[in-house]
Order: C-alpha cells, then structure tokens, then sequence
C-alpha cells in the first residue's frame, strides 16, 4: 500500500469484503438467470423476468452506497459529521479522503448499471441507455455522501435535508427527458451535479476536520426554556414508567417524523388535480400504508443507533446494568412502541382529515361513504372501519416491534444476516408475486394453493411461538402469569378480529378457513414471544 | 463454596473468546467491607471478571456468586445492591445531568436525593448540561454520582480514574472508597495504576493473562514479599538460583532480589549461595506485580 489511495481502497474492501462478495455474486446470479431465461422463454416473456431479475439488484446498490458513504462505521442522526473521524487524523490532504471513497463509490455503482443493462436488460431486447443514467447513480452517491458528511450540527437535520435533496438528480433527469432534452446535455448535466456533490462532500469533511460545525445555539436556548418546566417535573414514579421514558427518547421520534414528511407527499395531489374515487382510495391507501411501511424501519434504523452504526450492536453497560427483569425491559420496549404507533397514526389521521377539508375533497369521500352505505348496513361499515384501523395500528405497531428484535439480539452477524436476507427474500417475492399478477394463467393455480401456503405459514408461526414460549417458561424469564394473562389477551383480539372479518367477508371471497389463518399471521405471536429470549441472550452475554 | 462472610464468591471461573483465554480457573473472595483492589496490565481480564459480576457475561465454566445470588439468574436482586461506574462510562449522551439523575433514582428506592445533590455540587456538574456535552472527567463524576447516591452495598469501579487529572483523582477516589468503606460497605474497583490501589485498597487480587496469581489481604501480600540486596565477593554474570526468587536486579558483585517467603529463610538461603545479605526492604506493590507478572511469562 504505497499511496493513500491504496489504502482508503483497502480499508473500504477490508471492513466490507464479505459483503461486496456477496453483492458479486448476485450480480452474477441475476446475470446467469436472465441469460437462462432468455435461452428457454419467449423474447416478450424473457424481457418481462430479465425486468423482475434486476429489481433485487436495487438493494445491491443500496448496500454499495452505504459502503462507500461510511454508512456503516456512524451514526446517520448524529449532529457532527458521520465520516468516520479517526480518518481526520491521517497525514493525507481532505481531497484525498473524500474523493477517492466517491470514485470508488461513482464506479462500483455505474459499474452496477452498464451491468445490468449491458448484461441483462439489452440482450432481453430492452434498449435502455447506458451511459447518462451511470452518471446518474454516481452523482445521486456523490450527493448521499455530501449529506452524510455534513457536518450539521443538529441531531435529525440530515435525515430532513436527505429526504428534501438526494432525489433532486433523477427529479431533474426525468424533467429532462420529458422535455426532450438531447441525452449528452443530460450527461453533462448530471456531470456537473457529480462535481458539485463532491465539492459539497469536500466542503463538509473540511469543515468537519477543523471542528466547524454550525451552532443551533438559539434552538437549543428555546428548548431549554421550554424545558424549565420538564426539570420541575415529579420523579419518574416506577422503574418501569422510566424505562418506557428512555426507550421513547432513543426511539420514539423517529416514526412520527416519518410519517409527518411523507404523508404530504401523499396528499400534494388533493390539491393539484381534479380527484376521482378511485384517485381517493390510492391516495389515502397510499398514505396510510407510510405509517405501516416507515414503522419497519422507524424503530430502530434511523434512530439515535441504527442497524448500520457499528456501536449499535449489544446492550450499553449502562442499561444493562438496570436493576430490572430482562420482561420489564422488553414490556417498556412494548409499551413506548405501542405510543409512537398511536402518536404516528394520530398525526396522519390529522394530516389526512386536513388536507381532505382544505382541498375539499372531503364531500367526495362522504359521498363515497354515502354509496357504501346503499350496499351495506351502517353496522357492517362501521364494523369493517374499525377492524381495518385495528389492524393497520396493530400491523404497524407489530413491525415497529420487530424491527426492535434487531436491537435485541445485538449481535452484529445475526442482525446484518436477518436486514439482507429479509430484503432479499422480500424483494424476491416482490418480483414472484408481480409476475403471478400480470400473467392471469397462473391465478387459478395460486388461488388453489394459497389457503395451504397460508395454512402451512400459520402452522410455522404457532409452533415458533409455542417454542418460545416453552423457553420462557423453562428460563422463568417471564412469570406464568403473565404468560396466561397475555395468551388470554391475544385469543381474545384473535376472536374478535376474526369474527368480525367471517362476518364481514362473504365466504366465497375468503372461506373461515383462510381467515383464521390469514388473520393468524397478521397478529404478533412468535417474534414477540422470543423477544426476552433475544434480550436476555443479549444482556448475559 | 459459597462463604457467607463474602459479598463476592468467585469459584474456577473461565473465560473464553475464540482462541483467547480471557480468565483461566479464577477463583476468588471478596470480604464484606473491604476496599478489594483488583490489579492486572491492559488485557489481563480484569473487566471481563467484572463484567462476570454483573452478570453481562455468563460463565463458560465455574461459578459466580454475588450477595449469595447469581447474577444472571437473579439480575435484580443482585443489581438494586450493586453501584456500578463502567471502563467505557457509557452513560447515555442525550441525557442531561438531572435527567439522568431522576432516571436512575426511578430504580433504587434508597435512593438520597440530598446525598446526590451534595455530590453533583462537590463535583461541580451543572444539571442542565447533556451528558454528551461533558469532559471525560466530568462524564466520570456524573457516572459517579449516580453509582453512589443510593448508598449501594457494593461499588464496583472500572478503571475509575481514567481520565481524570491526578489532583482530583486523588481526592475523589480517596473520598468515595473512604466513605464507602467507613459505612461497611464494598468497594472493589481496578486499576493498573498500582500506587493508587496500594494508597486506598486493603485487599488486592493480581490478574496475570486471565490467571489469579495472588488474592489476598495487601498487608499480608506485603509481608510475604521482601527485597533483598546480596553482595558476592567476586564478579558474578547471572544471580544465583534462589528458592523463593521471583525477580533479579544487578550485575558483578551486588545483586537485588524480589523473594516471596518467610524474611528469615530467605535470607539463610541468599547467604547459603556464597553472598552476604547488605539491605532488605519492603517491595512496593508496583514492584511485586511486575516480579509476578514477568515470573508467570517464564
């Protein structure tokens, strides 16, 4: 290693060498799959898969970002800078240490896409172009790494400012093409965003070597005014109410936040276009599936200790230490998740009825309601409103919870292992099912099949549970009590919701037979019960 | 096993991580009321030990007992008794000083909240400050605080002098051992600052490489070592071979011994080799760990 260069490049394959194995190798397995596809299907069918096979290859991308970011190595949320600081102190100019992780980063990316389009899309008859949109994926990296070294001297202000820009790049490349601009302008465009993002990561990292960071000092004055009377306030009370304060501080933000910067987006058409009915149901079910959607993520990956900061991983000395059951500190864990869920879904409900009222799109959905009510009794809809609620909260709530599991089991590999292997099943499932649906000659085969998958799914899920709940019992991490009190708990909620859905639902749309073990798998069972299992793994290490 | 006299009953514990043998076979005692120092170079497995105490390791092998109670099976019963300042004092940073102080109140019902507030003043911590805000030192004290408001039975300090200057070091270590072990408490803290364990500590246990090389009151580890200066009449190129000799010093006709053993036979024994005995002394404990520890590498 003779030059900073060499060594930047080492440090990044060193800490990251199993992982980008893995990203290889499935690139070359969706590349070796779509030219088997192409060999055995027809070009239109072929072209169709070879579409479905590079979608899986965005979370590659997604885990080449990071890498090159130093998205792994610090806290995204932090105030300072999250390059990695240690790097500040090596004898080698602020040009060297930002610019060679962007060129790595700019040509493993594009890289990436003269793959996939070169190697999978072209030859499945696609014709898309190869060179502006590898500009294009380097300059939208150069921007996240800008971003993420940035030094902006407020916890939070990152994440904000990321949502608001990073996409800037496409935005402005998709209004280019719409307006028929040549595609070498495109290039060069997206070249000169390329080097302002550099410029942008230079700027940062020097600023933040230098120990400049922007002072909040009047925001934080006002919190502290404000906070006067926090500091007055009675003592916690119970151990219990103190652990359910720590944990909605370290995450209870972050769900809501979410949900407050991208529901707008959701409701911005309300606003400029004439509405349809069946605009209205997107754009609500758009809206009420962010809360859903954020809540896997909201937990614990954007907060304060995110699943990519190395030091996320374990218990801190300091709560483990609490003089509390392994139960207690998994119930407060519950317990704050349960209020985030209710503040996040609080606030969207507010947003929603808003923005309904403001752009008066309000008499359009009390006229859909009206037209419900002619098909069915006014019981059955209020019934089905309030099993839909319960469900989308308790859904939400039930990912938030785990995606906590993640922090619970606080080994680093079990973690890193479940987030790609999740993303990657999902992704492909993603594709499996989009396949199924634009191709109607298999739906009746799905359609036989499905009440067993379902079925076998929800056979799985209990004994998983009952599992963990033997092993509860067997290590007294939770008293039988407690046990007996939440089991009658969740047999009681099971009851409900599936009576009312056999009532609601007629039964040559979905059988009781399919609904019980469809509404099975919605409701928290095995993760939840193998929780103080994974805290207490974690916490007697 | 278990001596009820005994706040800390250690049996052959082992440690293992991957190929590194992090504790190997240690047992130990730690008597209620002592200030019981645990010394050891970086590595040796000292925080390991305590981390064994506190229950966030679970013993491979061998047993722990804290308070007569296992402290992973029993975390509270053992931890509402324990003030703990961790090596890493990884109190949370978003948290300021009062936060952090009604936070931990919340899970110690003997908490003294005038006590605590006596000891932010003394230590000069502002409440309104974060955490993360703090100097090292300043981070130290407030994990101090809240480790010693509630008056625990047993305090266990990790490496507590890091990062704070000599002055205040001295002072505040020598407080809070002094006050904890007039009210009979425990205190056992470590440290490879061996001065500050010999000034304050009146049993110490030596960790060499996971391996317990003495445990046992400092004033008998003491008496048990002398250092003895013997002079030959001629020019002698290495020490002679002397029972009891844990480390040599010297060259030609003089050589200095650092022995383990009864002062008389030893002294017999160095004049038996050809050599008259010219001086003997006390060794500090500074010098009978790293006679220890260079004896257990050889």
């Amino acid at each position: 290693m003779k030059t900073p260069a060499l060594a930047i490049g080492w440090t990044i394959w060193r800490r990251h060498r199993w992982g980008l194995i893995a990203t290889a190798a499935c690139v070359a397995i969706a590349v070796a799959a779509s030219a088997g596809v192409r060999a055995c299907r027809d070009p239109g069918d072929a072209l169709q898969l070879c579409g479905m096979l590079v979608m899986p290859l965005f979370a590659c991308a997604l885990y080449l970002a990071s890498v090159f970011a130093h998205g792994f190595d610090t806290d995204l949320v932090t105030a300072g800078t999250a390059f990695p600081s240690r790097m500040f102190t090596l004898p080698v100019p602020t040009g060297a240490l930002v610019g060679w992780p962007i060129a790595y980063g700019a040509a493993a990316l594009a890289l990436l896409w003269l793959v996939i389009a070169g190697l999978i899309l072209r030859p499945a008859g696609l014709d898309v172009p190869l060179w502006w949109p590898a500009v294009m994926v380097a300059a939208v990296l150069a921007w996240m790494q800008a971003l993420v070294w940035w030094p902006f001297g407020l916890a939070w202000v990152r994440i904000v400012v990321a949502l608001l820009v990073v996409h800037l790049p496409i935005s402005a490349t998709m209004v280019a093409l719409k307006l028929d601009v040549p595609e070498w302008a495109i290039a060069a465009g997206l070249g000169v965003a390329l080097l302002v993002g550099l410029m942008a990561a230079w700027l940062g990292v020097a600023r933040a070597r230098c120990g400049v960071v922007p002072s909040w000092e009047w925001l934080t004055n006002v919190g502290t005014s404000i906070d006067q009377r926090a500091r007055r306030r009675s003592q916690f009370g119970s151990a219990s109410r103190a652990l359910a304060w720590y944990e909605r501080r370290r995450h209870g933000l972050a769900l809501p936040l979410m949900v407050v910067l991208i529901v707008p987006i959701c409701m911005l058409s309300f606003f400029l276009e004439e509405i349809t009915p069946q605009m209205m149901v997107r754009n609500l079910g758009l809206a009420v599936m962010v809360a859903v959607f954020c809540a896997g993520m909201g937990a614990g990956q954007v907060g304060r200790n995110n699943t990519w900061v190395r030091e996320h991983y374990g218990l801190s000395s300091f709560a483990a230490t609490r003089p509390v059951t392994t139960a207690a500190m998994v119930a407060a864990k519950l317990r704050a998740a349960a209020r985030t869920t209710l503040v996040a879904w609080g606030l969207l409900l507010a947003m929603v009825a808003v923005s309904l009222f403001a752009s008066g799109n309000h008499r359009l959905l009390g006229s859909m309601i009206g037209a419900w009510l002619e098909v069915r009794t006014t019981a059955e809809v209020i019934a089905a409103v309030l099993v839909a609620g319960v469900l989308l909260v308790l859904f939400t709530w039930k990912r938030m919870v785990e995606s906590l599991m993640l922090e619970m089991i606080g080994r680093e590999w079990v973690v890193k292992v479940m987030v790609f292997a999740g993303l990657f099943l999902g992704l492909n499932l993603a594709v499996l099912g989009l396949y199924v649906f634009v191709h109607p000659e298999y739906h009746d085969a799905v359609r036989a099949v499905m009440p067993w998958v379902v079925a076998a799914l929800a056979c799985l899920k209990l004994f998983l549970g009952a599992v963990a709940i033997r092993a509860l019992r067997r290590k007294r991490l939770v008293a039988d009590r407690t046990l007996l009190i939440l089991g009658a708990t969740w047999l009681t909620l099971f009851a409900v919701l599936f009576g009312t859905l056999a009532w609601l639902v007629p039964s040559d749309v979905a059988p009781p037979y399919t609904l019980a073990p469809g509404v099975l798998l919605l409701m928290p069972l095995a993760r939840l019960s193998a929780m103080p299992l994974a805290l207490d793994w974690n916490r007697h290490r | 096993m278990f001596d009820p006299e005994s706040v800390i009953t250690v049996d052959r514990l082992t440690r293992r991580f991957g190929a590194k043998l992090a504790l190997d076979g240690v047992s130990l005692n730690v008597p209620r009321g002592s200030v019981f120092g645990l010394v050891g170079a970086n590595g040796a497995g000292k925080t390991t030990l305590i981390k064994h105490l506190l229950g966030l390791y679970k013993p491979q092998a061998g047993s722990v007992r804290v308070f007569a109670r296992d402290p992973v099976a029993d975390p509270v019963g053992v931890l509402s008794r324990i003030g703990y300042l961790s090596e890493d004092n990884d109190l949370p940073g978003w948290m300021r000083i009062d936060e952090l102080m009604r936070y931990t109140e919340s899970f110690f019902p003997n908490w003294d909240q005038e006590f605590a507030e006596k000891l932010r003043l003394d230590f000069d911590l502002d409440p309104a400050t974060k955490v993360k805000h703090l100097s090292r030192g300043q981070r130290t004290r407030a994990g101090l605080v809240v480790a010693l408001a509630y008056r625990p039975d047993l305090l266990v300090l990790d490496e507590p002098s890091s990062g704070l200057d000599p002055i205040v070091r001295r002072d505040i270590l020598g407080a809070v051992i002094r006050t904890v072990s007039e009210e009979g408490r425990t205190v056992l803290f470590s440290s490879h600052l061996l001065d500050e364990v010999e000034r304050v500590s009146d049993h110490v246990a030596l960790l060499v490489r996971g391996q317990l090389v003495y445990a046992g009151p400092l004033e008998e580890l003491k008496a048990k070592h002398h250092r003895l200066t013997v002079r030959f009449e001629g020019y002698r190129p290495k020490p002679p071979a002397l029972a009891g000799a844990l480390a040599w010093e010297g060259e030609g006709p003089e050589w200095t011994a650092l022995c383990h053993g009864a002062l008389g036979e030893l002294q017999a024994a160095a004049e038996a080799t050809g050599g008259r005995v010219v001086d003997r002394g006390v060794p500090s404990l500074d010098e009978i760990f790293v006679a220890r520890a260079a004896g257990s590498t050889t």
